[in-house]
């Protein structure tokens, strides 16, 4: 793993909790709580995933210039569980987890990626024990976690809305946590409708296929500050991040308003001065799902080599349409992703 | 004979699992599970061929 410094992160911190508004009287408050927090060795948290692609792990572990994934996993977070970055395997790995959620009952933070099977009482899929179960489904140890734990964050499309498994044609009853989990909607969820309920009130959903790092970090940066969830929308998705739709910063939103619409993705198009012409139109009639999908990706990008910068890119610069990955629905409701015109 | 039960194996994209029984000087039987299953196959079902590729490139994120 790469080692960056402390300060680093620290510089990190200021940016993402920039993004959320927080002035920098709190920003201090940042450096205090991860000082404080590494010298009770960080908030316990247990990170699991189900049917997932460890793209969400990737994410986060792949944000250049951030990267202290060492000191965040190890020294803000104590990492006490993570099944693709742990060092020990099978039941050493299981007891961690479980001695974890016993001694930090109420306080940990649990992470969870990928979507819950809930067919066949979650047979679809199995990760050991991390509950201290006999039963070793996603299902039943999701919810023993969830059910202990101070601070639920879903993580990626899968674990939020169900994403690519849960798509039409999957026989797996695949969910995201909140609606796998719910008495209501899913006959075999292990939990209460009392248990449920307590979730709901301290889950934090963070769509996204996979999700931006910034969100990540910046969302466990404003819990460590406040203390306090931060302002949420009806699926429980941070309004920072998810507040306005990605025509609302998109560079192709001009040509929309004059209705000069892209004929073609910026890569079938010969010659550069055409291509870069093409990348100020926008892509709506290609099939791009701008104007309904809630992120902030247009102003903020992917891949940053620099801090305060935004990133190197993102789809629908690199002439691809936004295909909804942080919405519900996706990807059924809004397919098919992109069409000739 | 003594069975031995490695899951979750961690440090892989994924969900595996091994069980291995000795006898006491060999192995006897080693088997290892994926414990997991989305069913890409039958999701791409009747798909627009396009979106395949938005589809099958979620197999592994890794």
């Amino acid at each position: 793993m790469i080692r960056i410094t402390r300060r680093e992160f620290l510089k990190y911190c200021s940016m993402a909790a920039g993004a959320l508004g927080l002035s920098t009287s709190t920003l201090m408050n940042v450096d205090e709580a991860l000082a404080l927090d590494s010298s009770l060795g960080g908030v316990p948290t247990i990170w699991i995933a189900g049917q997932a692609c460890t793209g969400c792990t990737m994410t986060l572990t792949n944000s250049i210039y951030y990267n202290t994934v060492a000191e965040l996993l190890l020294g803000t977070l104590d990492l006490k569980y993570h099944d693709t970055l742990m060092a020990a395997a099978g039941d050493m790995a299981n007891d961690a987890a479980t001695a974890a959620m016993t001694t930090f009952s109420g306080q940990y933070v649990l992470v969870v990626e990928g979507a819950v099977s809930t067919a066949l009482g979650g047979a679809y899929c199995n990760i050991g024990s991390p509950a201290g179960l006999a039963n070793e489904t996603m299902l039943y140890n999701t919810a023993e976690l969830a059910k202990n734990a101070g601070l639920v964050i879903c993580v990626g499309q899968c674990a939020t809305f169900g994403g690519i498994p849960s798509a039409q044609g999957s026989e797996t009853g695949a969910k995201g946590v909140l609606d796998a989990l719910n008495p209501a909607k899913t006959a075999s969820s292990p939990m209460l409708s009392d248990d449920w309920k307590l979730l709901r009130k301290k889950l934090i959903n963070i769509p996204g296929c996979p999700p931006h790092p910034d969100w990540i970090v910046g969302t466990i940066a404003n819990f460590l500050v406040t203390g306090k969830l931060p302002r949420m929308d009806v699926m429980k998705r941070p309004l920072s991040y998810f507040g306005k739709t990605h025509c609302f910063a998109c560079d192709r939103y001009e040509s929309q308003k004059t209705h000069d619409f892209a004929s073609q993705i910026d890569g079938e198009i010969s010659g550069e001065s055409a291509q870069l012409a093409n990348k100020l139109k926008c892509l709506k009639q290609l099939g791009c799902k701008g104007r309904v999908t809630k992120t902030d990706c247009p102003s903020r990008w992917w891949n940053s080599a620099t801090k305060n910068e935004r990133g190197v890119n993102y789809c629908v610069n690199a002439g691809f349409v936004c295909h909804a990955c942080t919405q519900p629905g996706f990807p059924d409701a809004y397919m098919p992703f992109w069409k000739l015109r | 004979m003594a069975t031995i039960v490695i899951d979750p194996v961690t440090r892989i994209e994924g969900h595996l699992k091994v069980t291995v029984v000795e006898d006491g000087t060999s192995i006897t039987s080693a088997k290892l599970s994926g414990t997991m299953f989305r069913g890409f196959e039958n999701i791409l079902k009747g798909r627009n061929p396009r979106d395949a590729s938005v589809i099958t490139q979620r197999i592994c994120g890794v």
